[in-house]
């Protein structure tokens, strides 16, 4: 937690899809050890900040940096290399693979590459990984309390359960950064606490960080240290949980947009 | 003068083209359905104007309109009812679209060796054959004129109606963009339909136009499809102005002026080739010039995907094909090793007769695994399998040839020539999924056809290249039985190989790929590495079984087989039988292995079955 390189820093990046200006002039920080919260209306630009942090979309400027290296110009499995794991909002599991086999395929990803012919011809090297990689995914299934749906096929999972696979499956990286694009909608309440728990439980145990998207803001304000908020594609404000849930601008802009939706949890965190 | 003439000619042929690319490209647009029935389409509706004109005697007055406005048109709306409404409404994707196009076009060939024979015809003129005579003597021909004219009036009418009518707006609507039309209050079956007859009509008159006065056979436009795609891809699949530019300059006037340089002569040079190359790359200009358009533009030119649209990959294989998650049993052994045991003992129930049937049934099953391994197991379409098999075969038979390579060396050299191709097709296809990556192989398919396999040079013209059985420590596997044996051990290595690729660390990462790259990516993959490396492992199986299938036959021989056609064919075929499994592709070469047994009696099939069964087994 004290080491000095931030995992995540992002500089003065701008994203354009054509003629929209997604992202503009955007820059934030993950400190090592760090929760960091990121908010904002719908179509603020979060999960296109998120997509320019692993690569998906090419900034038009600025500079994307993890554990202290410049990734912009990156590939994007060389950056989740670096130990990048990440979530989607709109769900991206291996839908034809078991629940297991989506941690295994990640674990396996993450324990050894190249072997491909070694693969192809079956050869030991191959099998011992693969049984490494087993048990990791049998480790973090328990952990997420998944032991249940192991064999279940991924893509027949209903939204809350595929959140936590998707989230196991991030894990089987051994990220020392996730990225977890709204991780909480369509989980019930108590689930959502356990989450939360379980995400502080990490960073004690492994020193992982993270940035959280999150429409929920009791949850956000009540996990993350710090919060970026995000509307239009700029940064509107940034400060501690206390700091933004008094900042007019934030109101204003967020709540003035979701009033229904989460005027009563934010009231409430 | 003469240049002057070919480029009259190749204005006019050109224009016909635009016509095509037209068609193609709005029925493509407003559906996302990617029209491989258009050439069969157009050989029906210019056998129906024959028909009307040459059989029936017909006024022109009545044969032409109901030709270009009522049969063509119609059909594109029985075949939007029928098919793709259907297909659409139950969500189908990609593939299972792609494969019903194509079984339009063998319906479409069937029909017409049905009704018509596979005689070859003179297409009926759609005006007279006169021509008007200019300064010098240069001619122009009142079927190029009206060509000509004719071009420019549709222009005109598709431009009214995107721009004048409401129908036209919606069309474009749903162009620009599909989900946003779909929940405004567009009747996306209406524009559907509609897009469906003019592609068809546009289908049709391109081939009415086409046979005016030139052979027709079933097989005649079978490739028009790829012309017409050329033509739309220089054109970005959006400007119709730029389609009827590029069908002119780039199909109509450069093949045309092509035709008439011999290359013997370099002009302004004074260079002479020796006389093999001379010949080589006069054989060449007889070659498909829209093969080498479409690979250079399809390579170079990145974008092409945006216009494909988000045509989603994901879920495509596995909703057709089945999942990998359910196909686990314990018993999984059982069925496979008794059709092994079958299988091995079935010489002992056949005659020689039917033996080479086995035979082929044998390689094809080989090849058509090769299929299943990238398409079923990554997701990955692949339209040229059977020009692999043939690039392997022909390696094969080449180093046994001309270098002396023993049989059994050469076979595994067929292989990795054919998995080198394979890695070269997959380089430029890294960027591309669903359709766009098909229709790449597609286009590699066919400029190794032209290129290479029509090449005097290497290919061996039209006997082809001796293909010889192999032999070990003085033991040949010559004789039916024996080179039946050695067939199904060759298939049970392929079939290991290809059980690698679906099980393990491997076959997960494939299945990983094929439902999600952008997730397989998140996890570190390197996605590049793996589509290069399944490009050349299926190309690797293609290529060893496309040596067994010359080696049934004894002769290497492009012009019998190993084309795009068979491609098409095998394609689909094996996501028919379920392409999920590797039984898949034993029962689906089986039923095809099989049915080449009427091959004979049944012109259709001739071109389906590369490898007629050689008499002397
Ligand atoms: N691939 C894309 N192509 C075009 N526009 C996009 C793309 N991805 C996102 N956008 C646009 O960028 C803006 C920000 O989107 P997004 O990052 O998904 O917002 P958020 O996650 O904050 O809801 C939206 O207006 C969205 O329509
Ligand atoms: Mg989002």
């Amino acid at each position: 937690m004290t080491d000095g390189v931030d995992p995540l820093r992002v500089e003065e990046v701008s994203v354009s899809f054509g003629g929209l200006r997604a992202l503009d002039d955007v820059s934030l920080r993950v400190p090592a050890g760090g929760i960091i919260g990121l908010i904002g209306p719908n179509g603020a630009g979060k999960t296109t900040l998120f997509n320019a942090v692993t690569g998906a979309v090419d900034p038009v400027r600025g500079a994307v940096w993890l554990f202290g290296q410049d990734v912009t110009r990156w590939a994007p499995h060389n950056r989740a290399r670096l130990g990048v794991g990440r979530t989607f909002q709109r769900l991206e599991l291996f839908g034809s693979l078991t629940v297991k086999e989506n941690l295994v395929v990640a674990a396996e990803s993450h324990a050894g590459r190249g072997g491909l012919l070694s693969d192809l011809l079956a050869l030991p090297a191959s099998i011992e990984t693969r049984a490494a990689a087993e048990e990791r995914a049998t480790a973090v299934l328990a952990e997420l309390g998944l032991d249940g749906h192991a064999d279940a096929v991924a893509g027949e999972l209903p939204t809350g359960l595929s959140r936590l696979v998707e989230l196991g499956r991030a894990l089987c990286t051994e990220p020392r950064l996730l990225l977890l694009d709204e991780p909480s909608s369509g989980l019930r309440a108590q689930e959502s606490r356990k989450l939360a728990d379980y995400l502080r439980d990490t960073r004690e145990r492994r020193g992982t960080s993270a940035l959280v998207v999150e429409h929920d803001m009791a949850f956000v304000l009540g996990l993350c240290d710090y919060v970026y908020v995000l509307d239009f594609g700029r940064l509107l404000a940034e400060g501690t949980p206390a700091e933004i849930r008094r900042d007019p601008a934030v109101q204003a802009a967020y709540l003035g947009e979701d009033t229904e939706t989460h005027a009563g949890s934010a009231a409430g965190g | 003068m003469i240049w002057v003439q070919l480029t009259v000619v190749g204005v006019a042929i050109g224009a016909i083209y635009a016509l095509a690319g037209m068609g193609l490209v709005l029925t493509y647009k407003a559906t996302g359905i990617f029209n491989f029935a258009y050439g069969g389409i157009a050989m029906l509706v210019a056998y129906m104007y024959w028909q009307m004109r040459s059989q029936w005697h017909w006024p022109l007055v009545i044969a032409a309109p109901i030709a270009l406005l009522v049969v063509g048109p119609g059909i594109g709306v029985l075949l939007e009812r029928v098919v793709f409404r259907p297909l659409e409404r139950r969500g189908a994707s990609t593939p299972e679209k792609l494969v019903a196009t194509l079984g339009v076009f063998l319906l479409c060939l069937g029909l017409a060796f049905k009704i018509w024979t596979g005689i070859v015809r003179q297409g009926s003129r759609i005006v007279s054959g006169r021509s008007l005579q200019f300064g010098g003597n240069v001619r122009l021909g009142f079927d190029q004129l009206f060509v000509l004219v004719f071009t420019l009036v549709v222009c005109v009418l598709l431009w009214m109606l995107f721009s004048r009518t409401h129908i036209g707006t919606e069309i474009r609507a749903v162009v620009d963009r599909r989900e946003l039309a779909e929940l405004s209050a567009i009747d996306a079956n209406r524009v559907a339909r509609i897009s469906w007859a003019l592609g068809c009509g546009l289908a049709g008159a391109t081939g009415v136009l086409l046979a005016s006065g030139s052979p027709l056979d079933p097989y005649h436009f079978t490739l028009l499809v790829v012309e017409a795609f050329s033509v739309a891809v220089v054109a970005r699949l959006v400007s119709l102005p730029v389609a009827v530019a590029a069908g002119v300059l780039l199909l109509g006037v450069l093949q045309s002026l092509l035709s008439r340089v011999d290359f013997g002569h370099v002009p302004f040079t004074g260079i002479h080739f020796s006389h093999g190359w001379t010949q080589a790359l006069n054989s060449l200009k007889g070659a498909n010039i829209s093969a080498f358009i479409l690979v250079v533009a399809l390579i170079v030119d990145r974008r092409l995907d945006d216009v494909g649209g988000g045509s989603s990959t994901t879920g495509l294989v596995s909703r057709t094909m089945g999942g990998r998650a359910r196909a686990r049993s314990r018993s999984g052994w059982v069925v496979p090793a008794l059709v092994g045991a079958a299988a091995v003992l079935l010489p002992f129930f056949i005659d020689t007769i039917t033996l080479p049937y086995a035979q082929i049934t044998v390689a094809l099953a080989i090849t058509f695994t090769s299929i299943v391994c990238i398409t079923g197991f990554a997701g990955q379409i692949t339209l040229f399998q059977a020009v692999v098999a043939g690039f392997g075969a022909f390696i094969a038979a080449r180093v046994n040839i001309s270098l002396g390579v023993p049989v059994l060396v050469a076979i595994p050299i067929g292989g990795l020539a054919a998995t080198l191709l394979g890695i070269a097709t997959g380089f430029p296809a890294l960027k591309r999924r669903g359709l766009f990556l098909g229709l790449t192989t597609l286009a590699v398919g066919l400029f190794v056809h032209s290129f290479v396999f029509d090449n005097q040079i290497f290919a061996g013209g039209a006997q082809g290249i001796r293909a010889n059985r192999p032999g070990l420590f003085g033991l040949s596997f010559d004789s039916p039985r024996s080179f039946y044996w050695f067939e199904l051990v060759v298939a049970g290595l392929m079939l290991l190989l290809a059980r690698n690729l679906r099980s393990g660390r491997l076959g997960r990462v494939l299945a990983a790929m094929r439902d999600s790259d952008t997730a397989a990516r998140s996890i570190g993959v390197d996605l590049r590495a793996y589509k290069l490396f399944i490009f050349g492992a299926s190309s690797f199986i293609a290529g060893v079984g496309g040596c067994l299938l010359a080696e049934q036959a004894r002769v290497f021989n492009a012009v019998t087989g190993y084309d795009l056609f068979t491609s098409l064919f095998w394609f689909v075929v094996v996501i028919v039988a379920g392409v999920g499994s590797i039984g898949g592709s034993t029962t689906s070469s089986t039923s095809t292995g099989s049915r080449s047994c009427w091959s004979r009696s049944a012109p259709c099939s001739s071109g389906i079955c590369p490898a007629r069964p050689s008499s002397a087994c």
